[in-house]
């Protein structure tokens, strides 16, 4: 996974074949969970692939538009837009759909770069804002998944993705994963927020 | 219809409950350990077109302070700038002044 880097015709990353991969399919089950399939192929993904992601946990988007999802990380991706109770529920089966939607849309546009062929992923003028969402996204159903409800278990989380060993076979593996996950996701968007920056400041000499 | 007699309720003493329905509603945003302090700064120049210091400032509020007023107005504008901020992915609800 490298830096973001200015191209012709946007911003672009090289990737791992693997990395890709794997992004790709947390974009397309981040869809998922929100209740659209965007990948129509099953991917040929291997076993311990299928593992991590089967530990996600994700399960179908619900019909309810009133009450909150009761999957975490679905709730943290749709959560109520007041403190009150009734507001809240009023609110959610005006928009909910809506915002559903814009995510999954967002999350398509990317999934479909992943998907494409190629040594580096480019992030098109014009279509950061796309990109910095659903990433956000992805990263926020990550979040949920290894609990990171405070600063401190984000450093947890930042921690255990670093001192990560290979070898042993254990149940903290697929959390391993997630956290190595999590971590380089982050250091991922960050890396594009900055190239951002670096061409705004570029233009505006 | 709000918003046209917003200027002449105003003038009503805050304690009535005539004017409820008139006192002006904000979006507000809160902390989490999730959202890069960069991204924020981003949304809130991109989405409500503030300058950088403005956004940076707001984003500073909601990480220190675990919540910012971002923006003030009619009930309608408010559920759009609170739907928004949550297709950005950062945790947002609406309140009436007086109310929170």
């Amino acid at each position: 996974m490298h830096a973001f880097v200015p191209v012709r015709n946007g911003l672009a990353s090289k990737l791992e074949e693997v990395e890709r991969r794997i992004i790709a399919r947390l974009v397309a089950d981040t869809a998922e969970l929100l209740g659209t399939r965007i990948d129509e192929e099953p991917g040929a993904a291997p076993a311990d692939e299928d593992e991590l992601l089967a530990a996600l946990d994700f399960d179908p988007a619900d019909d309810v538009v009133t009450a909150a999802p009761t999957d975490a990380a679905l709730a943290r991706l749709l959560p109520p837009m007041s403190q009150d109770e009734d507001l809240a529920a009023e609110l959610r089966a005006l928009t909910e759909d809506s915002v559903r939607a814009g995510k999954v849309e967002r999350l398509a546009t990317v999934w479909r770069e992943l998907s494409a062929a190629g040594e580096s992923v480019t992030v098109r003028e014009g279509t950061e804002g796309q990109w910095l969402s659903a990433l956000t996204d992805v990263r926020l159903v990550l979040a949920a998944r290894l609990g990171i409800d405070d600063e401190a278990d984000a450093e947890r989380v930042y921690q255990r993705a670093q001192s990560r060993t290979g070898g042993q076979q254990s149940e903290d593996d697929v959390d391993d994963a997630m956290a190595t996950m999590y971590a380089a996701l982050t250091w991922w968007q960050e890396s594009l927020l900055q190239a951002m920056t670096r061409r705004g400041r570029g233009r505006g000499r | 219809m709000l918003t046209a007699s917003l200027p002449v309720e105003a003038e009503r003493p805050a304690g009535d409950p005539a004017v409820a329905a008139d006192r002006p509603w904000r979006t507000v945003v809160w902390d989490d350990p999730v959202n890069l302090m960069s991204y924020v700064t981003y949304v809130f120049q991109a989405y409500f077109g503030y300058d950088e210091p403005t956004a940076h400032r707001l984003m500073m509020t909601v990480h220190t302070e675990g919540r910012a007023v971002v923006s003030t107005g009619p009930r309608e504008k408010m559920e759009t700038d609170v739907q928004a901020m949550h297709s950005y992915g950062l945790w947002a609800t609406l309140e009436q002044e007086g109310n929170e």
